[in-house]
């Protein structure tokens, strides 16, 4: 009789082709490679970024650039280069062009200003349009060469998109637009134009019904819930008043009285005359137990 | 001798001594009267007239020993019995006085070191270092460049009595650890790399460390760190 092995039976014998593929193993592997391309995506965008934030400082191509008016090739590739950027970015960028003593904004070729004196706060003064006197730490003035480029730099910055770049989807997304040629124009076009000139009375009226609808429509109000064109009339009526007012405390019969009145309330300490006798009864039952 | 000039003489003295005493620990060959060079020595080779020391002169290059390149070489294998060349080479340790190091900056400073071949680049910032400048060190390799800045040299932390001696182990020794305590490499305790002894060293990823403290039960007493 041949003698029983007592060995386990080995999985893979040799004569077997590759064991089946456990479905569970297959699915982890699966996720484990879904996530790891995922992080090799997000690495391959912040070296994008870098290599990106690289060419920034290399920018303006030309040293006699004028930042209000770029070069239009420098303005495309300034806009290809910055469109992965996040905020944040832009912020090293700033800190970068600032290490290489260069005007933040990328499209300016000259140094930014720089104070001879110390201290740590400049103060700025108001300007014509109006904007008050700030007070400012010296190291933000630094980093730009003229109020305009700090202006457009910052133009840049609002339209940049707080998503980080891996995590976008469909495509560039928004195109970001410059602040060139006519600065001015630029950021008071935003602005809403009040003419000075009151308007007639039927076209106020036309006016507001339609601020008012779009206002409703904002705020998900229907329709049918009340009249949302109605508006509340305020009128703030004064108080009669009859007499003087006069300080508490100092009127009533209590004026003179006590001492431990707290603005003319006394506060009821005593305790009736007549209940001392029980509480005394109780106190005993209390020591009793 | 302008008093500034004379204090930042000083400070620089000191972050010169400790950079050569840091090179002589992690095995480059570096005479001791190399390292103890007085003040008043080391102002009279590196200072100008004015008293300011002149940061471009004091760079250097060190060629690493015989026990550091043997150290660093892997040990033959049945499958490679010829072990490749040793994963260490010289080193040059630049010092830099800008107030911001930024990308450029460190940039030139990997092109220098490729451009000679030296296998480690130490740049020793005197201002504050930009976290983009940071970023681009990974994608120098295999150049390897590590970033002080002056104010970590001021003094030799190994030299504080807080803190154990740290001894790196060659793949060899690795190896034999491993075995003798019968574990993965991933079960060892860690270690970063960014650790400030584990900086010193100039530890890399997937090193081990052998840190010996004093251990008033037993005289002395070995851990071992895995630098991730």
């Amino acid at each position: 009789m041949k003698p029983k092995s007592i060995l386990k039976k080995s999985t893979n014998s040799s004569n077997s082709s590759s064991p089946p593929v456990n479905p569970r193993d297959q699915r982890n592997l699966d996720i484990a490679l879904h996530h790891a391309r995922l992080i090799q995506q997000q690495k391959d965008a912040e070296a994008q970024i870098l290599e990106a934030l690289e060419a920034l400082l290399e920018l303006p191509s030309s040293p006699q650039a004028d930042p209000a008016h770029p070069s239009e090739g420098d303005v495309v590739q300034f806009k290809s280069l910055i469109t992965p950027f996040q905020p944040s970015d832009y912020d090293s960028l700033i800190e970068e062009r600032h290490a290489a003593d260069l005007c933040g904004y990328a499209l300016c070729p000259r140094p930014p200003k720089k104070d001879k004196l110390g201290g740590k706060m400049r103060i700025v003064p108001g300007s014509s349009d109006g904007s008050p006197a700030r007070i400012v730490p010296r190291s933000q003035l630094e980093i730009w060469c003229s109020e305009d480029c700090a202006r457009r730099a910052l133009y840049v910055k609002v339209q940049l998109n707080e998503e980080p770049a891996w995590t976008r989807r469909g495509g560039l997304g928004t195109d970001i637009s410059l602040m060139v040629d006519q600065p001015e124009a630029a950021h008071t076009m935003a602005l809403p134009i009040r003419s000075k000139k009151p308007l007639p009375e039927d076209l106020v009226q036309e006016n507001m019904s339609q601020d008012m609808a779009a206002l409703a429509l904002e705020r998900g109000e229907k329709p049918t819930s009340g009249n949302p064109f109605r508006l509340l009339s305020s009128d703030v009526a004064e108080k009669m008043s009859v007499k003087p007012p006069v300080a508490p405390g100092s009127h009533g019969k209590n004026d003179t009285s006590t001492h431990s009145a707290i603005e003319g309330y006394e506060p009821k300490t005593g305790k009736p005359p007549i209940a001392n006798h029980k509480v005394d009864e109780d106190d005993d039952q209390d020591w009793g137990i | 001798m302008s008093e500034e000039g004379g204090r930042e003489a000083l400070k620089l003295w000191r972050v010169w001594r400790t950079t050569r005493q840091m090179c002589r620990d992690r095995g480059y060959e570096i005479m001791d009267n190399e390292i103890d060079v007085s003040l008043d020595e080391f102002k009279h080779h590196y200072c100008e007239s004015n008293g300011y020391p002149d940061r471009k002169r004091m760079a250097f290059t060190l060629r690493p020993s015989d026990a550091m390149m043997a150290k660093y070489t892997d040990p033959p294998t049945p499958r490679h019995p010829e072990p490749g060349p040793p994963a260490i080479g010289t080193v040059f340790v630049e010092f830099n006085g800008d107030e911001t190091v930024g990308i450029k900056q460190l940039r030139t400073f990997a092109h220098y070191i490729d451009e000679q071949h030296h296998y480690t680049g130490i740049f020793i910032a005197a201002g504050k270092i930009s976290p983009s400048a940071l970023k681009i060190i990974p994608t120098v390799l295999p150049a390897i460049l590590e970033v002080f800045k002056e104010d970590e040299l001021l003094v030799n932390i190994t030299m504080h009595e807080l803190v154990p001696k740290h001894v790196l182990l060659s793949k060899e020794e690795k190896a034999k650890l491993l075995e003798r305590y019968r574990l993965k490499e991933s079960q060892l305790p860690r270690i970063q790399t960014t650790d400030p002894v584990a900086k010193y060293l100039g530890l890399r990823r997937g090193q081990v460390v052998k840190i010996i403290r004093k251990s008033e039960t037993a005289g002395r007493y070995a851990s071992y760190r895995w630098a991730i």
